[in-house]
């Protein structure tokens, strides 16, 4: 893979590990002393429901892990190219964010933003709690799905939180994912009951910001019974100018037979940070489609972990970052093949302006008694500005004989061919530049078949691309800049 | 309506034009032809504006105006149109979206207004049909997956489409069977007004059958060695270019 730009832009902070593990150590302490002040004593737990057992079991084995994981530093392989240094020292307040006077204007444009259909189901958590008033639609009667936070399901159906809740996510990972159930309060369940189709997508919307420098653990359950069909969208927005921390983790779980469409639009402030885990579990002859829309935070982190794990069943993934700025993305995906005749596809593709990078990793688990399965991998990244930078890493490991996997990596800059041939035709450059960045876009977006979504999705990438494109200070350099650098760490497995 | 003197340009240091000298007058059809390496594309995309070539002396001017001060996209408006040789493919962009908006980039400019859907859709059709082009392709990236012909047809579609002041062919034959080129000859013709000059570049004489120019030339080594008539044309298919880079060479001793 080509390599560009000069060396300095790409010389490793040698501010330095010291530091990076002082301030860390400080902020994990100020995390432990929040949990101890706020779930040590949780009257709750006494009353002995299944449900506040779970929960309580979830945090303390969170806290405990969380004790022992930390957050990831630079010798953490799969956090090689993420540097948490600025997030630990942002000084977060660790504590659950109380409920603080909602500016419900601002909220709801933001909402409304977000969610153009105004006759979709919508569950709005705010810092981290569900806002009933700022919800929509909830109380509609569908027999097909059900969407409650958890404080509703623990009355109207505990079951499915005390049996499901925690039983896939893996909180050995990394201290984040253990932090999201340490601190394990408020959250959504989506519940798909067997046989039924959802004709319309369900909207999660998770608001940060409301108070500034707060943290927030967002918690998604996703149950579709064997069977089901639905659509649902996490929304991850927040008041511009705030700084904060979205820590989310979802749980999904595809019983026999079952279709789900997952959007994930993380369409953060600038100064946030936002990081996210889904952990997808697969039943026989399932299907799951992921799609991973990420515009906005300082720093980014999605980690998508597809369990293949009854033969049949299959997955697509989808992803498209576009940066610019100092912005951040990381997308961390894992599919493990762990059975037969498990297909998955997966597309990703990024677009960085100014000094923004982006990070892929694609890790395709092929198990040995996998046989007769496909994997398709591809992940293209586009260099707008001179001091972007794209990491892209394909991890293929193939341990059975008999499967088809291919997998490509590329990055580039505009095409000068074809900026030219359009600037001959009477087109400026910038509208040029917008349409060919547009076009790259549009060939993960056009993958998002409810069209109300879809055209959410195009919204926040051309606001994005627009900003980057025509409103950025070196435009002009974007075509002609030789800079921005470019690396291929894949291990470059395919047969 | 263009004034080319003593036109100089490298391209990466190396010197391709050595003094270009043309003038081509409105409503006239002017051909260029030349050898291999004989800089006949290099005149074509210095007078589009491509960067990658570097005048070192000389002028160029466009209805007496300054062309090679002007931005590539400004002089496309000015109606100074390319045929590419070898026309980019543009994945994700439809050519009837990219031409709408290079029309109203060049309407805004002549002063006109803003052409409609419904106007372009029945406008594109009727234009599409002076080159035979299927009006489906129009819906499809740009270029992408067309056959060559279809390429060269698209390009002189969009010249149908944008009505230049000064259109230049750039081999616009090259990769052509006898039915392509007559079609596409046959829409060039159809071009033809006394409003609109044109710079036919070609290597080979066959495109001329067709396309009767009012003057040839001939470029040897960056400059123009011989001019004249339609015939000579033909003299050169019949003679190769050997027998006027043998004339100049006599003639330079």
């Amino acid at each position: 893979m080509a390599i560009a730009g000069s060396k300095k832009k790409w010389a490793p902070r040698r501010y330095s590990r010291r530091i990076f593990l002082a301030t860390s150590a400080q902020a994990k302490q100020g995390f432990l002393d929040a949990h101890e002040r706020f779930f040590a004593a949780d009257p709750r737990v006494a009353d002995n429901s299944d449900v506040h057992t779970r929960v309580a079991e979830l945090r303390r084995i969170g806290i405990e892990r969380f004790g022992m994981l930390a957050f990831p530093g630079p010798k953490n392989e799969d956090w090689k190219y993420t540097s948490v240094a600025s997030l630990v020292a942002a000084d977060f307040d660790p504590a659950p964010a109380a409920r603080s006077e909602i500016p419900v204007d601002r909220v709801s444009a933001i909402i409304d933003a977000a969610v153009s259909d105004q006759s979709a189901q919508v569950l709005v958590f705010v810092d981290g709690s569900p806002i009933a008033e700022l919800s929509r639609n909830l109380d509609e009667v569908d027999t097909a799905v059900c969407v409650m936070s958890f404080e509703q399901a623990a009355t109207e159906n505990p079951k499915l939180l005390s049996e499901n809740l925690g039983q896939f996510l893996d909180t050995n990972a990394h201290g984040f994912t253990a932090l999201n159930s340490a601190f394990l309060s408020a959250g959504a369940v989506v519940f798909v009951s067997a046989g039924k189709h959802a004709a319309r997508p369900v909207h999660l919307v998770f608001v940060g910001g409301v108070q500034d420098k707060s943290v927030s653990h967002p918690r998604t359950l996703i149950i579709a019974e064997p069977g089901s069909s639905a659509t649902v969208a996490e929304h991850y927005v927040g008041l511009p100018d705030s700084s904060y921390l979205a820590n989310a983790a979802t749980e999904i779980v595809l019983g026999r037979g079952a279709r789900l469409s997952h959007c994930k639009l993380q369409r953060e402030a600038a100064g946030a940070f936002h990081v996210a885990r889904i952990q997808v579990h697969q039943g026989e002859g399932s299907e799951f489609v992921s799609h991973a829309v990420a515009v906005g935070a300082r720093l980014s982190r999605t980690e998508i972990h597809v369990a293949l794990d009854a033969p049949e069943a299959s997955c697509s993934l989808y992803g498209l970052y576009a940066l610019e700025g100092d912005a951040h993305a990381d997308h961390h995906t894992v599919i493990d093949h762990a059975q037969p005749r498990t297909r998955s596809t997966e597309l990703y593709k990024g677009i960085m302006d100014g000094r923004s990078r982006g990070v892929f990793t694609g890790r395709v688990l092929v198990r040995p008694d996998a046989q007769k399965i496909s994997a398709s991998q591809s992940n293209s990244n586009l260099l707008l500005g001179a001091g972007a930078v794209a990491e892209t890493r394909p991890q293929l490991e193939i341990y059975a004989d008999d499967v088809q996997c291919n997998h490509g990596a590329t990055i580039g800059r505009l095409d000068e061919d074809a900026l030219f041939y359009m600037r001959q035709r009477g087109i400026g450059p910038g509208p040029a530049k917008r349409m060919l960045t547009l076009a790259f876009a549009a060939e993960v977006t056009e993958h998002i078949a409810d069209p109300h979504l879809r055209a959410s999705a195009e919204r926040a990438v051309h606001e994005r691309v627009e900003h980057a494109v025509l409103g950025g200070n070196d435009g002009a350099d974007a075509v002609h800049g030789s800079g921005g650098v470019a690396r291929d760490r894949g291990n470059g497995g395919a047969s | 309506m263009l004034v080319i003197k003593d036109l100089h340009a490298e391209v990466e240091g190396k010197k391709i034009l050595n003094g270009i000298d043309l003038e081509l007058a409105v409503g006239q059809v002017h051909a260029v032809m030349g050898p291999n390496g004989s800089g006949k594309s290099t005149l074509a995309s210095v007078l589009v504006g491509r960067e990658l070539f570097k005048v070192t002396k000389g002028s160029v001017t466009y209805d007496g105006h300054n062309l090679l001060a002007m931005e590539p996209e400004v002089r496309a408006r000015e109606g100074v149109f390319l045929s590419f040789q070898y026309p980019v493919e543009i994945p994700g962009v439809s050519t009837s979206y990219f031409l709408r908006s290079a029309l109203n980039a060049v309407r805004k400019q002549r002063g006109e207004s803003e052409l409609d859907a419904m106007d372009f859709i029945q406008m594109s059709k009727e234009k599409a049909k002076l080159v035979e082009l299927p009006a489906a392709l129009l819906s499809r990236s740009i270029n992408e997956g067309f056959s060559g012909g279809e390429k060269k047809r698209n390009e002189i579609f969009q010249m149908a489409m944008l009505e230049p002041r000064l259109a230049i062919l750039d081999e616009t034959d090259s990769g052509l069977d006898v039915d392509a080129l007559r079609v596409v000859a046959n829409g060039v013709n159809a071009l033809r007004s006394p409003d609109r000059a044109m710079l036919i570049i070609t290597h080979y004489q066959r495109l001329l059958d067709y396309i009767v120019p009012d003057k040839t030339h001939v470029l040897v080594g960056g400059r123009i060695v011989k001019s004249g008539g339609a015939d000579l044309a033909r003299e050169v298919e019949e003679r190769g270019y050997r027998w006027i880079e043998e004339e100049v060479g006599a003639a330079s001793v």
